[in-house]
């Protein structure tokens, strides 16, 4: 599953970021890696953009963003 | 201060590195004791700022400079940033750099830090919102321990209360003194994989330095670590929902914009009253020649009419200054992000297009924190659409003049839908554009935007913020509005001739010759030669208009107010037939004349030096100078067509 599946307000870990190679590296520095605790906190009408917590801070994340970055319920 | 950089080249160079909204700036402010503004936006510095710092005994340079991610990031801003950090910028190579750090996100926020460390850089690591840390997630942080982990100096800081400075100046001393090593090479981007090594690696450096009192197992421990401040997750649960979160977004825009009239109107009569006591003063006092007639009609009244709506200025700053200090602003653009994306803009587009509201100039240099090339040309594009500062005295009078008597909240109501409109035809232009022009296409536009903790703005950094930019819009409109009005005063009561009155004498003035050539321009618009003549003089700044309309229409100062006696004389002003001047129609059109109007040189020149080249600049003030002129002449013939005069 991605982040777009995720329930609101559910931990998860990251398993992976797909997508371009440019997008899912500079998600990868914003310490978006693999086995990283994260959940969606909120989230907009059709649920673009989404609000993602991981490490302490909350990204808005577009839609096509969201759903590169693979998760699995914790 | 360029002062400093040529004139100490042997001071030693002390780089600011770290992610946006750690709190570099407010350090650097404490360092350098300069006044520097610091929002709670990420990204918001986006050039290298320079002061000056005595680290015991010792004289620095000291560098802000915007935040980066990484040492590879994308956007404009960040690398401005990179490549300053590597000496590439006009201030040198740095000796010492100062990472600062959020202590509630650390590994985040050491990554940048530790690649530099790596690199064989001297750090010295500064930790901030170590209150936040304690008091809001109730964990506890200890300096020593990461300085053994990470080999380098940690420092616990509080700039806002000045807390671990000294010992921040210290160390940095200690550093600049100390030996240098082999020369330290800047660092090749990391692969996936190292990527992820070293976030593990400081990942367990956390879990060992921030430590909690309560027994939690490991993943409790990395869990609460994880989550934002409970404050902030609180108010976000209103903030970003799907309708509660929209409701509180258009109930703060509308507040904003309707106090922009009603609140100010007391303090603009207080100004009003100033101004019209000076002039009386001065005429009462000084022989009645010319060169008080100059000082009174001319240079008091032309820049008083201005000066009187000051108020509504410094309202629309201070309330900028507060939702860039809450940290409500980012908020915000998750907000609009959706919307904005139709038309081919992104929620990073909402600061630019906020700030757009005050002035266009800093709007334009803030759309540098927009990664994508695309989005970034179309952000400038449309930022001259914006009601900024300079309008606000032109819709202010001219709104006034069209609202009834004792009923404000319709002309506040007035100015919130003006407001609206120019996003509207901001958002239209952009889709517009973006279709008919060919702009640089790049990989698909991200948002990927940093929501930081909600913090209670403080008073004292909002009316700093404020403080600084009514100045530098005084110092800016101030002088041309001076000389604007001097040289208008001049046009209309030269060449002199005695036993006229003033009417006669403006009818034989150059400013009449001058209005002669505009007539066949401006009667469609239901206007004659003196809002012609006060219109040019709008095209070195929007806001002369007020002071040259008051000139051309011969208003004394001699009065008890300035506006008032304006909006008369604006009622009693007849075109050449007998019939009035000033209409609804012909207000309308003069409204949204200035509304798609770009009559600003600055602005053209900020937008040829941010796009990097004549391309948009021309178009903006082609396309947008011809828009105005005839959708005015549309919206003036439509409603006369209608039978409204």
């Amino acid at each position: 599953m991605t982040l777009l599946d995720l329930p609101d307000n559910t931990w998860a870990r990251v398993e992976s970021v797909d997508g371009e190679e440019s997008l899912s590296r500079r998600l990868l520095e914003m310490g978006f890696t693999e086995g990283e605790c994260i959940r969606v906190v909120a989230a907009s009408p059709f649920r673009d953009p989404l609000a993602v917590n991981i490490r302490g801070a909350v990204f808005a994340l577009r839609k096509y963003e969201a759903g590169s970055i693979r998760v699995c319920l914790l | 201060m360029p002062a400093l950089t040529t004139a100490a080249p042997a001071a030693p160079l002390i780089a600011l590195v770290g992610l946006p909204n750690s709190g570099k700036t407010t350090v650097f402010n404490a360092l350098t004791g300069s006044n520097y503004r610091t929002v709670n936006y990420p990204g918001s510095t986006v050039d290298c700022a320079i002061g000056a710092a005595d680290l015991d005994n010792r004289r620095a340079r000291v560098m802000d400079l915007p935040g980066i991610t990484s040492l590879d990031g994308p956007s404009p801003d960040e690398q401005v940033a990179i490549r300053a950090l590597f000496g590439d910028s006009p201030h040198g190579a740095p000796s010492v750099y100062v990472a600062i750090a959020d202590s509630t996100q650390l590994p985040r926020h050491l990554y940048p830090a530790k690649r530099l460390i790596d690199a064989g850089y001297r750090v010295v690591v500064a930790v901030t919102m170590v209150d936040i840390l304690n008091k809001r997630k109730h964990l506890s942080f200890d300096a020593e321990a990461l300085s053994r982990e990470l080999g380098c100096p940690v420092v616990r800081v509080d700039a806002r209360t000045g807390v671990g400075l000294k010992e921040l100046r210290r160390q940095t001393g200690l550093l600049l003194e100390a030996p240098t090593t082999d020369r330290a090479a800047r660092p090749a981007p990391l692969s996936a994989g190292d990527i992820s090594a070293r976030y593990q690696f400081l990942e367990n450096v956390t879990a060992r330095v921030v430590t909690t009192s309560t027994s939690k197992t490991p993943l409790e421990h990395r869990l609460s670590i994880c989550m934002p401040d409970p404050l902030t997750a609180r108010l976000d649960r209103v903030f970003l929902h799907p309708a509660w979160g929209f409701l509180v977004f258009a109930a703060i825009m509308t507040a904003i914009f309707t106090s922009i009239f009603w609140l100010a109107q007391p303090m603009m009569d207080g100004i009003d009253r100033l101004f019209s006591a000076a002039a009386a003063w001065l005429q009462a006092v000084l022989p009645d020649v010319w060169l008080t007639r100059l000082l009174t009609d001319g240079v008091i009244l032309g820049v008083g009419a201005v000066a009187v709506f000051i108020p509504q200025i410094v309202i629309l700053f201070l309330a900028l200054g507060f939702l860039e200090d809450s940290g409500y602003l980012s908020r915000g653009a998750m907000i609009v992000d959706k919307p904005l994306a139709m038309v081919g803009l992104s929620g990073r587009a909402f600061v630019p297009i906020l700030s757009g509201f005050a002035c266009a100039i800093p709007a334009m240099l803030s759309t540098r924190t927009i990664p994508s090339a695309r989005e970034r040309l179309l952000t400038i594009f449309i930022l001259p659409l914006m009601v900024c500062s300079a309008r606000l005295p032109v819709y202010g009078l001219l709104i006034a003049f069209l609202t009834p008597p004792g009923m404000a909240w319709l002309g506040g109501l007035g100015m919130t839908a003006l407001y609206l409109f120019s996003v509207l035809a901001g958002l239209l232009a952009a889709a517009l554009f973006g279709k008919i022009f060919r702009l640089e296409k790049s990989v698909r536009p991200s948002l990927l935007l940093e929501l930081p903790a909600i913090r209670r703005p403080k008073l004292r950094v909002a009316l700093a913020t404020t403080y600084h930019r009514t100045k530098s819009y005084i110092q800016k409109a101030g002088g041309t509005i001076l000389c604007i009005a001097v040289a208008l005063w001049a046009l209309t009561h030269l060449p002199p001739r005695t036993h006229l009155d003033e009417s006669a004498q403006l009818a034989g003035s150059y400013a009449a010759v001058l209005g002669q050539w505009l007539e066949p321009v401006m009667r469609p618009l239901g206007l004659d030669w003196r809002v012609g003549v006060a219109l040019i003089c709008a095209f070195a700044a929007r806001e002369v208009f007020v002071g040259a309309l008051a000139l051309v229409l011969m208003v004394s100062a001699g009065g008890d107010a300035i506006e008032g006696p304006l909006i008369l004389a604006m009622r009693n002003a007849t075109l050449a037939d007998g019939s009035p001047l000033f209409t609804f129609s012909s207000c309308v059109g003069l409204i949204i004349f200035f509304g798609f109007a770009l009559q600003c040189m600055s602005t053209v020149a900020v937008s040829r030096k941010e796009t990097g080249g004549w391309y948009i600049p021309t178009v903006q003030l082609v396309a947008f100078t011809a828009l105005a002129y005839l959708s005015a002449l549309a919206a003036v013939q439509g409603l006369r067509w209608a039978g409204i005069a």
